[in-house]
């Protein structure tokens, strides 16, 4: 941060002591009034349209007109469409995902969408029996060249549709998940059709699943054949998953498949689903990891005390042994986007806690993290791109007072991982 | 559980995903096809929903309406919303108004400004909120009542059916079955614990039993409605009608319930449950007891006390006496008239054992004889009391005019041991070995610690100043002493506890183990021995945790002036360190001694000299560091090395910046002081031959935990070349190799404190132990492993050569290696018996906790079981404990099998068998469908039968039918089970009564039970409720 903090004439410790206002630091560009939005919330941006799921007003509110999915103009912020069923009940959406002139997403009210992205014009639906609480990946998973559409239900497992019409492909509802999971796409059977893995537990509101005994007290992420959703393995962990798992390359090993549980215990699998390694460090663990080139981002909270911290991907690494680690006297729910976001070729890793502080953690050793304030805090992971195209990146903040806030960083910088599961990455790095 | 059957139907039809009629789309417009692809209702809607409880919400014209599968409307195309039926109603709007719909009809006209479901953690129907200009109404789907929205609030009333607590202008009724059944006028409405009507639900009731521990009572599913308006309580039934009972109603551990007699204060009526009296009248004392001729009630109805027989309704005992006391270890009763006046009977009354006059309440068994201490005259006897017999004990033959039994350090088990007074004298008297001491001075136990367990001894002094010590057997240990240490003495590669006993009888000290003739030091020469104790500090664990205790390490300080030639010696446990010193000084970390005028130390910690060349003594020359092994002296100006009487440069600068000898490494911030400003500097002074200097002390602590042992001791780079180096630049690891790790696992190499690191030249590797300052292992390519799970257990070294696994023992003490060579074919380490397992063909080695290591015959383990291994061999599959006992063996390989070495669940196909263990066998107790152990529960196994799901207890007696709907835990809240389930969040069930606690707020751990609250942590709070589901109290944070 070193040629940012020179630019604003600051230090390290000012910047850590004088509370200051992020807009002192990347100017407000534009905000929108979309409503609250969660932990599991992504955005994406696509062809100058920003779309972003929200809870509304409130959460658990009926008739609540915040309801719904937005089509943002990501230079200006205004309002290009704006959907919500027309149904009675709660319409929150949580996660969304575009491909093509498509845009898919769930809603707690029982069913799943697909859009016709520039009109907002419903193209299918498709009943689900509980809600939708997190995004979809999109991955070819019936051959036919076109992304499929994977998804989970709250308490009902795992869902492919067919993302041209809304057929169901095959569904694994053997497991109960807890809706808060994406699902990682990657081929580990090497049959040229990728697998999904998705973190789990028994039949909806029971311990059991389709050929194994729950014996054990946290979750399971679960492998399923692509192809069909038959099992190929179960990993337990030693509490409830609530994060998404993600996947990088190794040189030496191949694929390795990262995944948290909400007792931060962090495993290393294989694509057999065999430990690798693996490390603890903390508690409350609800964000999906972010990856680097060489090291892991997590947030933890406990209590009202949060952190977010650096982890190496090494095998080497002892419990405990946070690379980085930077507190915070708040919840910290969002998972961190990469970026450099200070123009020093460095790397930040950027959380929001749910207070008002956005955490800035450079990658660097030799550099302090700090945090800059915010209107209010958020749980939506920030999201950094040139969202306008002006060559430089934005940094947007889906904020628990309701607002979307367009942040400019007025420089060029690499983007790692945009957002929430790496943007379009959707957690494979 | 009415509503449940009555919805049964319209659940499965309603909420089950899946419809025969599938929604589609064409031309713009919805129609309904079947699975065949055949228009059953043809487009023709603008927009549609799927089929729910058989109807579909669809718009026509811009207004939504309810078709049935043959596309009848049902519910006109006159509303502006609807949606998708769920437990067979519907909510509506029609004007900006809620309405209801079953799949017929309105139940409720669009007249509301909402309408709510409230549902249970299943999603299943309780009842419907209506709500209109911010007053509140329901209808109760059982019932089909409505009740107009005039209420402020409405909520479930302790999760009985049919039952709301209902509010207005902050009062309180309660509303059922379409009427009030409690007005609405009471200030608090509460369950209460109360023994009068039955059908209701099981009420429980927490006390805390002698031990502070909470106890569960029973009470037998009966309950009250307590409504009390200005502090004054009524008593309602179910159907409304008060019951009238007054009176402070105190639910009691054993079952019964008191209740405060209104005319007598502090006297209670106590009630069975079956509410029959059990007291002839209310009484200000009742205690039952349990004695092998009966049950009785020790009774006082004012200040007298009686024994009454609950049965006959009758005294035993009249109440005439001041106290009565049941003593269950003679299975007699102690009655009282007067302070010196007792009378001893056997519980069946019949049989009067003594009169006493004073009585010492202790007895204690011994074999099956009980003994009692017993007036007699003036003087004390000690009896024996067996059943209805009494007998005089006669070893000890005269009597004495006093005694108490002696207790253990803890005060709460008594010992076989009585002192006794006899003209103002005490005795010790063993009633185990029937041996007698005194006079006594006194009598204690001293409890040593010896390598994490306890010793005891019992320590009599005797008038004539005599030690007498006893082991926990009653055993002479030594006598004719004086005192005693525990010595603790290294011989060899073994370590020994000594008891040094001081002797009252010949000069000099005995030291000897437990059990062992004592060695004889011949050291009367001295004039004078003293016992230096120089304690440390040892970590130590306990389940996990660490804790410290003291370990005493004694000095044996020797004055040898008693011939006039100054002369003394110093005895390291039984080693010679010191002799011919004119004086001996000790502190903390030294003992110095001076020999012709010059002083020297000796340091116990390294079993090092320090020759005597010092004019000061070394403990008053600076403070001391001892990271090299042996004293650094820091003094003030210099810092001074006086094993090598080496002395380095002084130093220049203030002591908190730190600057060593020749060179400085410091990394510091200093302040720097200008006119203009004040700035902090960062100091690094490097000086010297080398391009890079870490000080190992100060690497991440968190990596190195011992960084202490490392002080004054610096990695260094020349040349491009690591090498370790001392404070005094002394190479302790020459300066030639590429790289040298410090890793942590590294630092756990079995003897845990060693400090090894990985030394790196080329691509060869090898093991350096800095402590001992030794290669362990030749150089070769090897890949170590240092994983925090598996170095946490102190495993051994772990390596990967030439794609094989194996180890490297090593411990540090006695120098001994033992390298497995490269020869196994797996590596793991295993969590749930926290083992490591190598294997390769047929053959399995399991590495313990603690360093034991089983080896199996087995081709492959297929689980971990805690303390046991499923293992293949062959086609068999064995479960095989720690001992290599097979427990269980098949011939086919079971599905799945869980659990330990006591107890098993083997899952073959659908049937799972609960197996316990018996004899070193597991043996088949339980057959059922889907069994599973419960984990963190208070239930044991869950299974399945005909379809419902079952909970057992440990004891496979307490069965729990629970139903359809599988909990994840079974957790008991006062003795009620309550069921666990997670779905957005979590939800609590009240298995008996069905009331229910959801906590949406989607992040949440499993419940915990403390006392008689239930805590859960969700979305960052944890929340504290009672047994009825109050949210008592909510705190933010841990």
């Amino acid at each position: 941060m070193k040629k940012l903090l020179t630019i604003f004439g600051l230090s390290n410790l000012f910047l850590a002591s004088a509370q200051q206002k992020i807009e002192e630091v990347f100017p407000l560009k534009w905000k929108q009034k979309i409503g609250v939005t969660t932990y599991r919330t992504n955005m994406v941006l696509d062809q100058g349209v920003l779309f972003i799921g929200s809870n509304g007003e409130d959460r658990n509110q009926e008739l609540d007109k915040l309801d719904g999915i937005y089509a943002l103009d990501a230079t200006t912020g205004k309002l290009k469409w704006h959907f919500q069923m027309e149904m009675l009940g709660d319409n929150d959406v949580t996660g969304v995902a575009v491909s093509g002139d498509k845009v898919f997403f769930g809603t707690d009210n029982y069913y799943f969408f697909c859009l016709n992205k520039d009109t907002g014009k419903q193209l299918w639906k498709f009943r689900t029996p509980n809600d939708v609480e997190s995004m979809s990946t999109l991955a070819d998973l019936n051959g036919d060249s076109k992304e499929d559409v994977v998804f989970t239900v709250e308490n009902f497992g795992v869902y492919v549709l067919d993302s041209e019409d809304g057929r169901l492909i095959w569904k694994q509802d053997s497991i109960g998940t807890s809706g808060n999971h994406v699902p990682l796409c990657l081929d580990l059977n090497e049959d040229g059709v990728k697998d999904v893995i998705v973190g789990g537990r028994g039949t909806p509101y029971t311990n059991r699943t389709a050929g194994f005994k729950m014996e054990h007290y946290g979750d399971y992420l679960f492998a399923f054949d692509g192809k069909n959703g038959k099992p190929l393995w179960q990993v337990p962990f030693g509490s409830n998953l609530h994060a998404s798992p993600v996947a990088y390359k190794d040189e030496r090993i191949g694929w390795v498949i990262c995944m948290v549980s909400a007792y931060c215990e962090l495993k290393f699998l294989n694509v057999k689903g065999e430990k690798l390694w693996s490390y603890s460090f903390g508690y409350g663990c609800f964000a999906s990891p972010s990856l680097s080139d060489h090291n892991i981002g997590i947030a933890t909270s406990w209590g009202r005390n949060g952190g977010f911290g650096i982890y190496e991907k090494s095998h080497f690494v002892k419990e405990d042994s946070k690379y980085k680690y930077a507190d915070t006297s708040d919840v910290v729910s969002s998972s961190s986007a990469i970026a450099d976001i200070s123009g020093d070729d460095g790397m930040e890793f950027i959380a929001l806690d749910e207070a008002n502080r956005m955490l800035i953690i450079p990658e660097s050793k030799n550099e302090d993290s700090y945090h800059l304030i915010l209107p209010k805090g958020g749980e939506a992971t920030p999201y950094v791109l040139d969202v306008d195209g002006d060559g430089t990146n934005e940094i947007l903040v889906a904020s628990l007072d309701g607002y979307l806030y367009c942040y400019s960083t007025k420089r060029k910088g690499k983007v790692l991982w945009e957002g929430f599961r790496g943007g379009r990455k959707n957690g494979v790095y | 559980m009415k509503l449940m059957s009555l919805f049964a139907f319209v659940l499965l039809v309603g909420t089950i995903w899946g419809q025969d009629l599938i929604l589609k789309q064409s031309s713009g417009k919805f129609g309904y096809q079947d699975a065949s692809g055949k228009w059953v209702i043809e487009p023709q809607y603008d927009d549609a929903w799927d089929f729910s409880d058989g109807l579909a919400l669809v718009k026509k014209k811009g207004k939504w309406g309810y078709i049935n599968t043959q596309n009848q409307t049902i519910i006109p195309f006159e509303l502006d919303k609807g949606s998708l039926h769920r437990y067979g109603f519907a909510k509506i709007m029609k004007g900006g108004k809620y309405g209801l719909i079953n799949t017929k009809e309105f139940v409720l006209q669009p007249l509301y400004d909402l309408i709510q479901f409230e549902e249970n953690y299943r999603n299943e129907l309780k009842w419907i909120r209506i709500t209109k200009n911010n007053l509140q109404g329901l209808y109760d789907p059982i019932t089909q009542k409505v009740e107009q929205p005039k209420y402020d609030k409405i909520k479930d009333f302790y999760g009985y059916e049919g039952m709301y607590e209902v509010s207005k202008n902050g009062k309180l009724g309660l509303w059922c079955e379409g009427k009030e059944i409690v007005p609405v006028k009471y200030s608090n409405l509460s369950t209460e614990n109360l023994i009068i009507h039955d059908g209701w639900s099981q009420v429980l009731h927490q006390e805390m039993n002698e031990f502070g521990e909470p106890v569960y009572v029973d009470y037998k599913k009966r309950k009250f409605i307590t409504a009390s308006l200005g502090g004054k309580k009524e008593y309602f039934a179910k159907s409304g009608e008060s019951k009238g009972v007054s009176g402070e109603l105190l639910p009691q551990t054993n079952g019964n319930v008191w209740v405060r007699d209104p005319k007598k204060s502090g006297s209670y009526f106590v009630y069975d449950y079956d509410l029959k009296l059990l007291t002839p009248q209310s009484v200000i004392q009742y205690k039952e007891v349990e004695t092998k001729s009966g049950k009785y009630i020790i009774l006082s109805s004012g200040d007298k006390i009686g024994l009454w027989e609950p049965q006959q309704k009758k005294w035993m005992l009249k109440p005439v006496y001041r106290s009565i006391e049941y003593i269950s270890g003679l299975d007699a009763f102690l009655t009282s008239f007067s302070p010196t006046e007792y009378d001893l009977y056997a519980s069946d009354l019949k049989t009067k054992l003594e009169d006493v006059k004073s009585y010492i309440p202790t007895w204690e068994e011994n074999k099956n004889n009980y003994f009692v201490l017993l007036e007699k005259g003036k003087k004390y006897v000690i009896k024996i009391v067996s059943g209805t017999s009494i007998r005089d004990y006669k070893k000890i033959s005269a009597p004495f005019d006093s005694g108490s039994l002696i207790y253990d350090p803890y005060g709460d088990i008594v010992l076989n041991a009585i002192l006794l007074e006899r003209m103002g004298k005490n005795f010790y008297f063993n009633l185990l070995k029937e041996s007698e001491y005194g006079p006594v001075e006194s009598v204690s136990d001293i409890v040593f610690w010896d390598q994490g367990q306890s010793l005891l001894l019992t320590q009599i002094i005797l008038k004539s100043s005599e030690y007498i010590y006893l082991d926990e057997a009653y055993n002479e240990v030594f006598s004719k002493g004086k005192d005693v240490k525990i010595v603790k003495v290294s011989a060899g590669n073994q370590e020994f506890n000594f008891f040094v006993f001081q002797s009252m009888v010949e000069p000099g000290y005995f030291i000897q183990t437990l059990g062992s003739e004592p060695i004889n030091l011949n050291m009367d020469s001295y004039k004078d021995q003293r016992i230096l104790d120089i304690s440390k500090d040892i970590e130590d664990e306990i389940y996990g945790d660490p804790y410290w205790r003291k370990e005493p390490d004694f000095l044996l300080v020797l004055d040898g002036s008693k011939n006039g030639n100054p002369s003394s010696a110093l005895l390291h446990c039984e080693e010679l360190r010191i002799s011919g010193a004119e004086e001996i000084i000790l502190n903390e970390f030294l003992v110095n001694f001076r020999k012709n005028h010059l002083w020297g130390a000796y340091i116990p910690d390294n079993h090092l000299v320090v020759e005597p060349n010092y004019k000061g003594n070394l403990s008053k020359e600076g403070s001391f560091s001892f990271a090299l092994e042996r004293p650094i002296l820091i003094s003030e100006k210099s810092l001074i090395d006086p094993i090598k009487n080496k002395v380095l440069a002084p130093w220049d600068y203030e002591p908190e910046i730190k600057k060593y000898g020749k060179f400085y490494h410091v990394m510091s911030y200093n302040y720097i002081e200008t006119d203009e400003e004040e700035r902090t500097e960062e100091i690094k002074l490097t000086q010297g031959n080398y391009t890079e200097i870490i000080a190992l002390n100060e690497v991440d602590d968190e990596i190195l935990n011992y960084a202490d042992h490392f002080e004054h001791i610096y990695m260094v780079k020349k040349d491009g070349k690591w090498g370790i180096i001392d404070l005094f630049e002394e190479e302790i690891v020459p300066i030639i190799y590429d790289r040298i790790d410090i890793d942590y696992g590294l630092l756990n190499l079995y003897g845990y404190e060693t400090g090894p690191m990985l030394l790196y030249k080329g691509k060869e590797t090898t093991v350096y132990d800095i402590r001992t300052k030794k290669q362990l292992l030749p150089f070769g390519v090897r890949s170590y492993e240092a994983d925090e799970e598996y170095m946490s257990f102190k495993s051994p070294l772990i390596y990967h050569q030439n794609k094989k696994w194996g180890y490297v023992l090593y411990n540090y003490k006695t120098g001994e290696i033992k390298d497995s060579g490269p020869q196994f074919d797996d590596f793991q380490f295993l969590d749930e018996s926290y083992s490591l397992l190598f294997q390769k063909e047929g053959e399995i080695e399991i590495h313990l906790e603690g360093g034991s290591v089983i080896h199996f015959e087995g081709d492959e383990l297929i689980k971990d079981l805690y303390d046991a291994f499923w293992i293949r061999k062959g086609n068999k599959h064995q479960i095989i404990d720690f001992k290599k006992n097979v427990l269980l063996e098949f011939d086919t390989k079971p599905d799945a099998i869980e659990g330990d070495s006591y107890a098993v669940v083997v899952t073959n196909g659908k049937l799972g068998t609960y197996y316990e263990v018996e004899e070193k066998k597991l043996v088949p107790k339980k057959t059922e469908q889907e069994m599973m152990f419960m984990v963190y529960s208070d239930y044991y196994l869950m299974y399945k039968k005909d379809d419902e799901w079952y909970a057992l207890k440990s004891n496979l007696k307490d069965e729990l039918k629970i139903g359809k709907s599988q909990p994840e835990r079974i957790f008991e809240l006062e003795g009620k089970p309550i069921l666990f389930y997670r779905k957005k969040g979590i939800t609590l069930i009240d298995h008996q009564t069905g009331k229910s606690y959801s906590n949406k707020k989607g992040k949440a751990a499993y419940p915990k039970t403390i006392q008689e609250q239930m805590l859960i942590y969700v979305s960052g709070a944890n929340v504290y409720l009672d047994k009825d589901f109050n949210e008592i109290e909510i705190k933010t944070g841990k």
